[in-house]
């Protein structure tokens, strides 16, 4: 039951991490609930189909389907959030002078609010997945009904609220640091997903030339101890970075950094204009 | 004004992309007379069973890509996993899956099997 609890814990930790930045990101939109819910629903759904094609999946492209298909995921999702950074700094002002207007542009279809479901679904698709195929070993592996549910329910509300806390703690941030904080977690997140994906085109055998670790943080902070797994989870936290894991993580931090950048500098004029055209 | 950011990310993708494939370019020119025996990567075996990874040990050479297929004699799944290796797949029940691996540098390497990360674990010795 312990062990079940520990491994459920472990995992449920990066999907909650995940959703408790992005959700408390996305707050103030209007509407959202059915399309968290609705990408909860979905992730779970197409977490157990993952789990049972695994095998299919795993034999595709020459034995190297899982890599791709988790690199997929992970560059989906880093795509995604990406979007949202950039689209939160675009309303930024808008939500500080504005809270009315924004509420009128998303109800009117400015954020995808779609885009959001798609985050957490795949969030949830990626360790859900492996949460399923855990348990179903674990039926067969004799032990209790009962002692695989408490344990899977401890360990999943241990993960949650770890999520919660996380997102709470963000919202009671006062309004001003708030909006750079996310933003800014949010950066780190998809820094560490991009490189989190180059770590499995590596896996697969691309940049072969590239995937020696630079250098190892592992006596200092464990990716396996579970503060090393938040960070993995949250700004992409590795012991043993590969060369091409931080040219992914520097060219995409880099790469939204300057998108925002190039934002906030061209500033007040195209704002204005964009608040007469709406 | 977004513009100016796609050569930047074309022109990193492209340095990332040429060294990838001047390396592969490399070791397909038979220009070594040891090339040949190189060119394929080796394959090695390591069996899950009774969630008791087999052999406990195995030995690796140093500096060399390598292909380690992990079987899974069980009924239930396994997840091939390895910090120190940077790898992390899923076997599932009865089945097989490949893990790239190197080149590496000597030393020893945990690994384990995480939906059983107390009992089933073992190490790889790169000599």
């Amino acid at each position: 039951m312990l062990s079940t609890a520990i491994i459920i814990f472990r995992e449920a930790i990066e999907i909650s991490m995940i959703l408790g930045v992005v959700l408390a990101a996305t707050r103030r939109l209007p509407g959202r609930l059915f399309w968290v819910i609705g990408g909860m629903a979905g992730g779970a759904a197409g977490a157990g189909m993952v789990a049972v094609f695994a095998r299919s999946i795993s034999a595709s492209l020459s034995g190297m389907g899982q890599e791709f298909f988790n690199a997929m995921i992970l560059f989906t999702a880093a795509l995604f959030i990406g979007w949202t950074v950039v689209w939160m700094r675009k309303h930024a002002r808008d939500v500080v002078h504005q809270l009315r207007q924004v509420g009128n542009d998303v109800t009117h279809g400015r954020l995808p609010l779609y885009s959001l479901s798609l985050i957490i679904g795949l969030a949830m698709l990626r360790e859900g997945s492996e949460i399923v195929l855990f348990i179903y070993g674990m039926t067969l592996s004799g032990q209790t009904v009962s002692s695989i549910v408490i344990g899977s329910l401890i360990g999943a509300t241990l993960g949650i609220i770890i999520g919660v806390m996380l997102y709470y703690g963000l919202l009671k941030m006062p309004a001003r640091y708030m909006l750079s904080v996310t933003s800014w977690l949010l950066i780190l997140l998809v820094a560490g997903l991009a490189s989190q994906g180059a770590g499995y085109l590596s896996a697969a055998g691309y940049f072969s030339d590239l995937s020696q670790p630079l250098w190892n943080t592992s006596w200092l902070l464990s990716e396996d101890s579970i503060m090393g797994k938040m960070l993995h989870s949250l700004v992409g936290y590795s012991s043993r970075p590969s060369g091409i894991q931080l040219i992914f993580y520097v060219a995409t931090f880099g790469g939204l950094m300057s998108i925002t950048a190039i934002m906030n500098r061209g500033g007040n004029k195209p704002q204005a204009t964009v608040q007469a055209a709406q | 004004m977004k513009k100016n950011l796609f050569p930047a990310i074309i022109v990193l993708a492209t340095i990332a992309f040429s060294t990838n494939a001047r390396a592969e370019a490399a070791k397909a020119e038979p220009a070594k007379p040891a090339a040949k025996a190189v060119a394929a990567p080796e394959n090695y075996v390591l069996t899950i069973k009774d969630h008791k990874f087999s052999p406990q040990e195995l030995e690796l050479p140093a500096d060399k890509k390598v292909k380690v297929v992990v079987k899974n004699l069980d009924a239930s799944p396994a997840e091939f996993e390895s910090e120190e290796l940077n790898r992390e797949k899923i076997v599932g029940a009865n089945s097989e899956i490949t893990v790239n691996l190197g080149p590496l540098k000597a030393g020893t390497y945990g690994f384990f099997d995480d939906f059983n990360r107390t009992t089933t674990t073992g190490t790889i010795k790169v000599k």
